[in-house]
């Protein structure tokens, strides 16, 4: 079932008369419970793909549809629900309000919600804490835990409202290789439990982890890959695989 | 390459560079207004009172003169340049008619005089000495700003008729806060009307040295000359003459610095910002081997800049300004033509805020020596120490909704920034509500319990006539059996002389009676009880030398009396110079009487005064409310004027400063904005999430303003209203206005400008926001 579909979408930047197309004529969809990771050089308009197909970005043609619905057509109050109640975000770089410490930050998107009691909503932002193995740090201000610590609560905080996708913008960029490895377990395992996952990223290990690659270069999809559901294993295989399909297309 | 770096500064924070000229501007503009309007107003006085030649010593008489000795003791005295007597006919209010409708003259002993030949002239709107014609009157200006009298109009006295030919200015009377009112006849038309009505005696002095006048009052008294009457000086007429308008510009002189201090803590708030934002530029700026002089000077021309604009237009339109409340001075004094001395001063005002603007702006620059090299460059921010104030947590508050926490959360992990909010506000409340209960106590009716007068519903006075303590006793008779009043008390004043410990005379006008019906409020002491006390005015125990606990003699029955003091009060009645006691006095040459009273039912009021008015013909009766509206109606109305002025000011401060800070907060909170944004807080929630923060911060200052108001602003109105006399005050609080309009207004204001300042959140985009 398509969750997200992407229909012929332009994005433009820059000044009038100068202006650059970073999303050229792109199609996609995105089913529900697939991890689609995107790569590309820099500047080929991976980010801002992830951001026009979350409804962060405005477009300058084209479509974009969340279940059907076409995202463009929905209000400020509207698109804030969709994003809350619907998506998660892990940026690549700790995202957090700074006078609030990790457990406040987590718990924000459901308190806004405010479907759940306050009690409850903290008791599952544990359970996500714990499942991510930084249960001890809730009480921590933000500039007290290392870099890989403050991914896997913004990872806790997208997860907070139960959302139907998560998107992440190279959400490993800042980490080093153990904890991106470990990182992108916990994407695994979240995605092995429903939630569609939608990763931009450079690097193929990160990618040997999804299903299906969508390859970028200059606004336009170039390739595409499919690879079996991972289940913890043939990851250097995997990652083979992508590394050389990248050199092949010269990204 | 300074005006290039100013220009594209000004393009980069138009708002703030706006905002800071605005303030410079007013705090100019209010500065050089007050400046100018007190030049004006002590020249135009004095200007008046040359013109006029006002008597530097005038003694009121009522009954028969001896003019020879007069005549021989001014002659023989070396202090005198100048001797007249005038006569003065007293004309009741009911023996007058203003097109054929009888007068309604209110507080004022009216009365019809003829021009002096010497000095104490009475002038027209012109300047110039008026000459009328038989049949003509000119009528004193306090009429033409009541708009009672008209040019043209047809007037009677005593049913003579007259025909307004114009208004008249007079040197001693103009202020509705002086109690008599001279109308000018021709001479002719004065020979006749003089029969008719009650005539009393001005006998005017004008001294070669003015600084004479204490020795010379005291000769007078020492030469038992002519005293049945109030003694009146070229001061008190000064004063007098200046008290309204003077007030005023007390009030925006006190505005104009609030002002002041509102800009430096808008130059504080901005400036500092600014130099948040440039850290690293000032970093990298150091690095190259700029000094701390260079860099300062980049910033400081800026300012410079700001502050010559703001300074020039700020004169400007005190130029502009100063006419329309001018007005008053001009209409009452005359114009003061020394523009030169009004252009240097208003310059040098606008100069004075220029340096001190400058020098402000150079100490916060100071800190620019601290900035770090490494860390600017490093981190490109300066390094805050994070407040955490880890005990208030979201997690744990069940109270606030996601939205108001994080409203809370910011304020307290903020303090300075929002300090700096805090204190503009409250400026700002102080502003709005301290000249408005200035006016509001002014303008009580438990105000004249201050100046002397005690508060009653009316009073009746008896003066200038015979058998004054019979006529008094007649009225208190009447009252008596009156079922619609509550309670009255007379009052008697007669003249004593006193005599000091070295024999020296002088004479004191004292009131007896009981003093405890209708209370005074005493600045030292309480009032008079026993026989043997006193209680005198403020200027009498100074002319004196006396305080509470001294003693007093005075001349009684022949005999010397001790009294003691036993209280200090302000007056404004009679030149400021009474006394009170409680010893009985029968003798009849009593000055006059004030019979007050209280009516049970306050609605029968005007019913119960205009029986009064109509069975004791002879008798001045008034309700004290139009008594207070009659004598401090010009002051009153003067300080509505500045109120009005400083609740503009104070709102019109609040939406610019209000406006500025959330624009600067929002600039400084993009990132949290499109992390918010991010996780699903829409529009709404971060717009009241702004509103929240500027709504608490006014409210506590809010508070905290009325707070300053009630006590901080009762020392300000308490020096202000010293001009009166007036050594204690309890400011009288405007409930309405102070506790509920003022601050709903003024929150109103700052939501109206924090809805505003925070439309430019819709705009922030998430993903430009979050890599900032």
């Amino acid at each position: 079932m398509k969750l997200i579909s992407a229909s012929r979408i332009l994005k433009r930047f820059g000044e009038a008369g100068e202006q650059r197309a970073v999303l050229n004529d792109i199609s996609i969809d995105i089913h529900e419970g697939e991890f689609v990771t995107v790569m590309g050089p820099s500047g080929s308009g991976k980010s801002t793909l992830m951001y026009a197909l979350s409804g962060m970005e405005n477009l300058d043609g084209g479509e974009v549809t969340f279940e059907g619905h076409d995202v463009a057509e929905l209000k400020d109050n509207e698109l804030a629900d969709l994003r809350r109640r619907k998506m998660g975000f892990v940026f690549q770089q700790p995202t957090f309000l700074r006078n609030l410490n990790l457990l406040d930050n987590i718990i924000l998107p459901a308190m806004r919600e405010n479907k759940l009691e306050r009690s409850e909503i903290v008791k599952r932002a544990e359970f996500l804490m714990d499942s991510v193995e930084i249960s001890e740090l809730g009480m921590r201000d933000i500039t007290q835990v290392s870099g890989g610590q403050l991914q896997r609560a913004g990872i806790c905080r997208a997860l907070i409202n139960s959302p139907r996708i998560v998107f992440g913008d190279e959400p490993t960029g800042a980490l080093n290789s153990a904890s991106s490895q470990e990182i992108m377990n916990i994407f695994s395992e979240i995605n092995k439990k429903g939630t569609t996952i939608t990763l931009v990223t450079h690097d193929a290990k990160v990618s040997a982890v999804a299903e299906r690659i969508l390859f970028l270069s200059d606004g336009k999809v170039v390739d595409e890959m499919r690879l079996p559901k991972y289940e913890g294993r043939n990851f250097e295989t995997r990652t083979l695989q992508i590394s050389e399909r990248l050199i092949e297309l010269g990204i | 390459m300074y005006q290039r770096m100013i220009v594209n500064d000004f393009k980069k924070s138009r708002l703030i560079s706006v905002s800071t000229l605005v303030f410079v501007a007013v705090s100019t503009m209010l500065l050089a207004l007050a400046a100018m309007l007190a030049v004006n107003l002590t020249g135009a006085i004095d200007g008046l009172m040359r013109d006029a030649k006002t008597p530097h010593f005038m003694q009121m008489h009522s009954g028969d003169v001896d003019f020879a000795r007069l005549e021989a003791f001014s002659e023989s005295n070396a202090a005198v340049q100048a001797f007249q007597v005038m006569e003065f006919v007293n004309v009741e209010a009911i023996d007058i008619t203003v097109q054929q409708v009888p007068f309604d003259g209110g507080v004022q002993d009216n009365g019809v005089i003829k021009q002096a030949r010497q000095f104490d002239f009475l002038l027209d709107l012109d300047g110039e000495m008026i000459e009328p014609q038989a049949g003509e009157v000119y009528v004193p200006l306090t009429y033409m700003k009541n708009g009672s009298i008209k040019v043209g109009d047809l007037l009677e006295f005593y049913g003579q008729e007259f025909t307004v030919r114009g208004f008249l200015r007079d040197s001693q009377m103009n202020s509705p806060l002086s109690s008599s009112k001279r109308f000018l006849i021709s001479d002719s038309d004065f020979e006749g009307i003089k029969s008719q009505g009650n005539m009393e005696y001005l006998i005017s002095f004008r001294l070669n040295d003015l600084d004479a006048l204490r020795a010379f009052e005291a000769q007078y008294v020492a030469a038992g000359l002519e005293s049945n009457g109030p003694t009146l000086t070229y001061p008190l007429f000064r004063m007098i003459n200046g008290l309204s308008d003077g007030l005023m510009i007390a009030v925006i002189l006190l505005i104009s610095f609030l002002v002041v201090m509102v800009t430096f803590l808008c130059i504080r708030f901005t400036l500092v910002a600014r130099m948040e934002d440039d850290y690293r530029e000032i970093g990298v700026l150091k690095a190259v081997g700029l000094y701390n002089r260079d860099i300062i000077g980049l910033y400081l021309a800026k300012y410079a800049v700001i502050a010559f604009v703001g300074c020039t237009m700020g004169y400007l339109a005190s130029l502009v300004l100063r006419q329309p409340l001018l007005e008053d001075i001009k209409l009452s004094m005359g114009a003061y033509h020394q523009t030169g001395v009004e252009v240097a001063l208003g310059i040098t005002s606008a100069l004075m805020i220029f340096a001190i603007v400058l020098g402000y702006v150079y100490l916060v620059l100071r800190r620019i020596r601290a900035v770090s090299v490494t860390e600017a460059i490093r981190f490109g921010a300066v390094q805050e120490q994070s407040q955490m104030y880890s005990k208030f947590l979201l997690s744990k508050s069940k109270l606030l909704s996601s939205n108001a926490f994080l409203a809370v959360k910011d304020i307290l992990g903020r303090k300075k920034l929002y300090m700096t909010m805090m204190l503009i506000l409250l400026i700002a409340i102080f502003m709005m509500t301290l000249p408005l209960s200035l006016y509001s106590t002014i303008a009580s009716e438990h105000f004249v319990s201050y100046m002397g007068v005690g508060k009653s519903d009316l009073r009746i006075d008896i003066q200038q006539t015979t058998q004054i303590p019979e006529k008094a006793n007649a009225i208190a008779s009447a009252m008596e059996d009156d079922l619609e009043i509550e309670k009255h008390v007379v009052l008697t004043a007669r003249s004593y002389v006193v005599r000091s410990e070295e024999g020296r005379e002088s004479r004191l006008l004292i009131e007896t009676g009981d003093h405890s019906i209708f209370p005074i409020v005493y600045s030292d002491g309480r009032m008079p009880i026993e026989p043997y006390e006193i209680a005198l005015s403020a200027i009498n125990a100074e002319d004196l030398g006396k305080s509470v606990g001294d003693n007093i003699t005075i001349v009684y029955a022949g005999e010397g009396l001790e009294l003691k003091i036993c209280g200090v009060y302000s007056d404004i009645t009679n030149g400021g110079k009474t006394a009170k006691a409680a010893f009985a006095d029968a003798d009849e040459t009593a000055m006059w009487s004030v019979i007050s009273a209280n009516v049970r039912d306050n609605s029968e009021l005007e019913s119960v005064l205009e029986r009064y008015s109509n069975a004791f013909t002879y008798a001045k009766v008034t309700g004290v409310r139009e008594y207070v509206h009659m004598t401090f109606g010009s002051t009153i109305a003067a300080l509505e004027k500045a109120s009005a002025v400083g609740a503009s000011v104070a709102l019109f401060l609040t939406f610019l400063i209000t406006l500025l800070f959330v624009k600067m907060l929002v600039a400084k909170d993009r990132y949290s904005i499109g992390i918010m944004k991010a996780i699903g807080y829409n529009n709404a929630d971060i717009g009241f999430q702004f509103v929240l923060r500027t709504l608490l911060v006014s409210i506590v200052s809010i508070c905290l303003g009325i707070v300053l108001t009630l006590t901080l602003g009762e020392l300000f109105a308490g020096l202000m209203i010293a001009s009166f006399g007036v050594t204690s005050l309890s400011l009288e609080v405007n409930g309405l206005f102070t506790f509920i309009i003022g601050p709903v207004l003024m929150l109103m204001v700052v939501h109206r400008a924090t809805i505003i300042g925070t439309k430019s959140t819709q705009t922030v985009k998430i993903t430009q926001s979050i890599k900032e």
